[in-house]
């Protein structure tokens, strides 16, 4: 584990994680998560995507429609995180590639926790939204309706829709940002446990690799 | 004894053949009845079955639009299926839409409760049909009104037309949209309104074509020019195209000025007329000042201006007169007559060059018609109109025969011919009017449906015939009754239209409201105005308390963006009923003259909750506000 923190990174770990810093930045600006209901009446569905920096869709027609369950209706003005989760994640990239720069293995380290513990948040705030929309109901609605908690992925019923929630582009391509720190950073460790390991482990590895090619039968 | 039983059996023969032949027949009935309910279908009727047949949930190739006749309306058909989609209200009020009702469109309608809708004119891009808008004419009224085909719904009505009277040769539009042509169908003295015996009809009545000019951005139509011309009746017309494009054809009858007894009186000729006119040379001499004001429109007498008309005679009592798609035959038919003329406009402009003219009537040359004549089509009997498919061929439709007729282009030879019921007058191909048309569809137009449906009682239904037109031989393979009654149709490609499907929100419109919080109502002496919304299922305000005498200003939005989502309001007593599409916002006026409670409703089926989507309107007596202001001071 200390191996993991001390050190420098080599030269193709920095490119990989400046990539993973630069998709950080990207996944800024692409859908994270959405929602698609279908009902007979509905033949194309009603769709809700969730960008890091506000919510598009058919929103009021299914503000509309949520009205007679007594749902809140979704306004992208109730939503603070669209404000400066957007910032967050830019200044996370950024992060991300400084800490490349610096070659410094800790500082990836630190950063791909920030990753972590940014997308977790995410998904706490995501379900807390989901908890909160489907419990804080009008009891006047004309539809008496259980409160409920929609899934973050899967799909559930209610009444003449069927209601399907996933991912989106934006959350994979954190997630591969992650898993780029996360490469970067162990695949230098094997390195250098190789250096201590054995003297000279690169030439000979590919001189055997050649020379086993070479005598390879035609 | 034998001589006893010959006699006996002599008197029952007769009796016996009787019966025998009694019960073969019946037999031979019951075998018929049998045989038509228990018949396998033919793999003809097989085939145009699938043909016709556009599955649930899928879309027509085609949109056929059909004039309505004396509905006043435009109905929307679906091609081949021919289901029909859509009425749009024109010139006649409709309770369901609440055309004529709300402010709008009952400013449009000027009054007029009812129009009589002849024949549809699509507008056109370089002569082929663009899909933008759809004009049609008022030949009762004198109007002329434009649906916008992104909306399909009526947004202008133009007229009464000063100086035009029944506009039955309308409406035909220019190869780009610059003008629709108004013929007129009576003569009568000028201006309209002026009072002038029939004695002097041949002196003082004129038919007056008008020229509208339609504006190229936002289809807004007005009165460009106008065309004295003889008094006589001008039927049906078709503008030039590609090489004929400037010029313009019309057909007329009753050049015998007759007044009376028309069937007989402008029927005594042998010949009558093909206006041709010069549309581009027109605006010339308009532009050039060589007209005079009648009626504060400028009219221009081609009597004095050489080079604007031209006639060529034509067998009596002309009906259609239609343009190849490339502009170069002039197709006529006398609708009394078994052939149909065609003309060659090369002769044409050649003969107008050498002034090869045979008369001169009212000051116009008369063509000589042995010079342009191109060819004479035995077609049939009563030829009426006639469309083409592109592909070199006509099909004239044959009034008398009840079939249409196939023949070729140039050889001017008969290929095939098609019975349908009964009576057609129009037919209708796919830009079949326009330089492209599509050879695969034809729809037959009938005047007549006699037996063709179930039986509706002593009003009929018209009827409809659909004809493919892609192999060899026309094929008839579907009927469908329409109200009365479609004169004319165009049918366009589904492809060229593409209409919104709601209104978009725009919060900026002046007296919307989109929000329940900025619902109001405002009073201003006995003015009262409410700014409403619609949503699923209520009305904001929902309330409305008024005085008796007080006029009351509706301002309603349906804030809705969900497609399909309409909502009604309709007053209970009070004779008003409105629609408001998602995202649209009405407007009525009205004077609460009723004293009492009357409940408001959306008439529109919306939603689960519909029914409980009301309120009231609360009409306090006068009475009762007199005193209680009296008891105030």
């Amino acid at each position: 584990m200390a191996r993991l923190l001390m050190g420098r990174l080599s030269r193709r770990s920095i490119v990989i994680v400046v990539a993973a810093g630069l998709l950080v930045i990207l996944s800024s600006k692409l859908p994270v998560w959405g929602m698609l209901m279908d009902a007979p009446q509905y033949p194309e569905g009603l769709r809700v995507v969730v960008y890091p920096h506000g919510v598009q869709g058919d929103i009021e027609i299914i503000n509309i429609l949520n009205h007679y369950v007594g749902m809140k209706p979704i306004e992208p003005n109730d939503f603070a995180e669209f404000r400066y989760v957007p910032m967050l994640m830019m200044l996370l990239g950024l992060l991300v590639i400084g800490s490349a720069l610096s070659r410094r293995r800790w500082s990836v380290v630190v950063v791909l926790c920030l990753t972590l513990l940014g997308g977790i948040a995410g998904l706490m705030d995501l379900q807390g939204w989901l908890y909160e929309y489907g419990h804080d109901l009008d009891p006047t609605a004309p539809l008496d309706f259980e409160p409920f908690t929609p899934p973050m992925v899967g799909s559930n019923v209610i009444w003449n829709f069927e209601t399907v929630s996933y991912f989106l582009t934006g959350t994979y391509v954190l997630a591969l940002a992650g898993l780029m720190m996360l490469y970067g950073l162990l695949r230098d460790g094997t390195r250098v446990r190789q250096t201590v390991d054995d003297a000279t482990p690169t030439a000979v590895k590919t001189s055997r690799t050649r020379t086993s090619r070479e005598l390879a039968p035609e | 004894m034998s001589q006893k039983a010959k006699g006996s059996l002599r008197w029952w023969i007769p009796f016996a053949l009787a019966i025998g032949v009694l019960a073969f027949v019946m037999s031979m009935n019951n075998n018929g009845a049998d045989v038509l309910s228990s018949a396998p279908v033919t793999t003809g009727e097989a085939s145009a079955a699938v043909k016709t047949y556009v599955p649930p949930g899928e879309h027509d190739d085609y949109y056929m639009f059909a004039s309505g006749g004396h509905s006043g309306n435009v109905f929307v058909y679906g091609l081949p299926s021919m289901r029909r989609i859509r009425t749009v209200p024109v010139f006649t009020p409709e309770s369901a839409t609440g055309y004529g009702f709300d402010d709008h469109s009952k400013e449009m309608l000027g009054g007029y409760t009812w129009g009589d809708v002849h024949h549809p004119a699509l507008s056109e891009t370089k002569g082929e049909y663009d899909g933008r808008w759809l004009f049609v004419t008022d030949v009762a009224n004198n109007r002329v009104a434009r649906v916008d085909l992104d909306t399909f719904m009526t947004e202008q009505i133009l007229g009464p037309i000063p100086n035009v009277m029944g506009p039955h040769c309308a409406a035909f539009i220019t190869p780009n949209s610059e003008y629709l042509f108004l013929p007129t169908r009576f003569s009568t003295p000028l201006p309209v309104g002026r009072y002038v015996p029939l004695e002097e009809y041949g002196e003082e009545y004129y038919g007056a074509m008008s020229a509208i000019a339609v504006d190229p951005e936002d289809g807004e139509m007005s009165v460009a020019y106008q065309l004295l011309l003889p008094p006589w009746q001008y039927d049906l017309s078709d503008a030039g195209k590609l090489e004929s494009e400037g010029w313009a054809f019309l057909s007329t009858f009753n050049s015998e000025e007759a007044t009376e007894h028309l069937e007989v009186n402008a029927s005594q000729s042998d010949r009558d007329y093909i206006v041709v006119f010069n549309w581009k040379e027109a605006e010339k001499a308009v532009a050039e000042g060589k007209f005079s004001l009648v009626d504060g429109e400028k009219m221009l007498d081609p009597a004095d201006v050489p080079g604007l008309v031209y006639l060529i005679p034509v067998a009596k009592s002309p009906h259609g007169v239609d343009v190849s798609p490339d502009g170069r035959w002039i197709v006529a038919s006398g609708k009394l007559s078994p052939t149909t003329t065609a003309y060659d406009f090369r002769k044409i402009k050649e003969a107008i060059a050498n002034e090869d003219f045979e008369d001169t009537v009212r000051g116009l040359p008369v063509l000589n018609y042995e010079t342009v004549r191109a060819g004479e089509v035995p077609v049939g009997l009563g030829p009426l109109h006639t469309q083409f498919d592109g592909e070199g061929y006509a099909y004239t439709s044959l009034f008398l025969e009840s079939a249409i007729t196939k023949w070729k282009l140039g050889t001017w030879e008969v290929v095939d011919k098609e019975a349908i019921r009964y009576s057609v007058g129009h037919l209708a191909i796919p830009g079949g009017d326009t330089v492209a048309p599509k050879a695969e569809y034809l729809v037959s137009l009938n005047k007549l449906a006699k037996d063709s449906y179930l039986p509706v009682g002593p009003s009929h239904p018209e009827s409809m015939d659909l004809i493919d037109l892609s192999g060899e031989k026309m094929e008839m393979i579907y009927s469908a009754p329409t109200d009365p009654e479609p004169h004319y149709a165009q049918i366009i490609d589904a492809d060229k239209i593409d209409p919104i499907l709601v209104f978009p929100k725009d919060e900026t419109r002046p007296n919307s409201v989109w929000k329940p919080q900025d619902a109001r109502i405002v009073r201003e002496g006995n003015q009262v105005t409410v700014y409403g919304m619609a949503v699923r299922s209520r009305f904001v305000p929902d309330k409305i308390e008024v005085n008796e005498g007080d006029t009351v200003t509706l301002y309603i939005t349906n804030v809705e963006q969900d497609s399909d989502i309409t909502h009604g309001f309709a007053i209970n007593l009070y004779n008003l009923n409105f629609e408001i599409q998602p995202g649209e916002t009405k407007k009525m006026t009205f004077v609460a003259d009723k004293p009492g409670v009357y409940p408001f409703y959306c008439s529109n089926f919306c939603s689960a909750l519909h029914q409980e989507m009301q309120g009231y309107l609360l009409v306090k007596p006068q009475e009762g506000g007199e005193l209680e202001s009296a008891a105030a001071h």
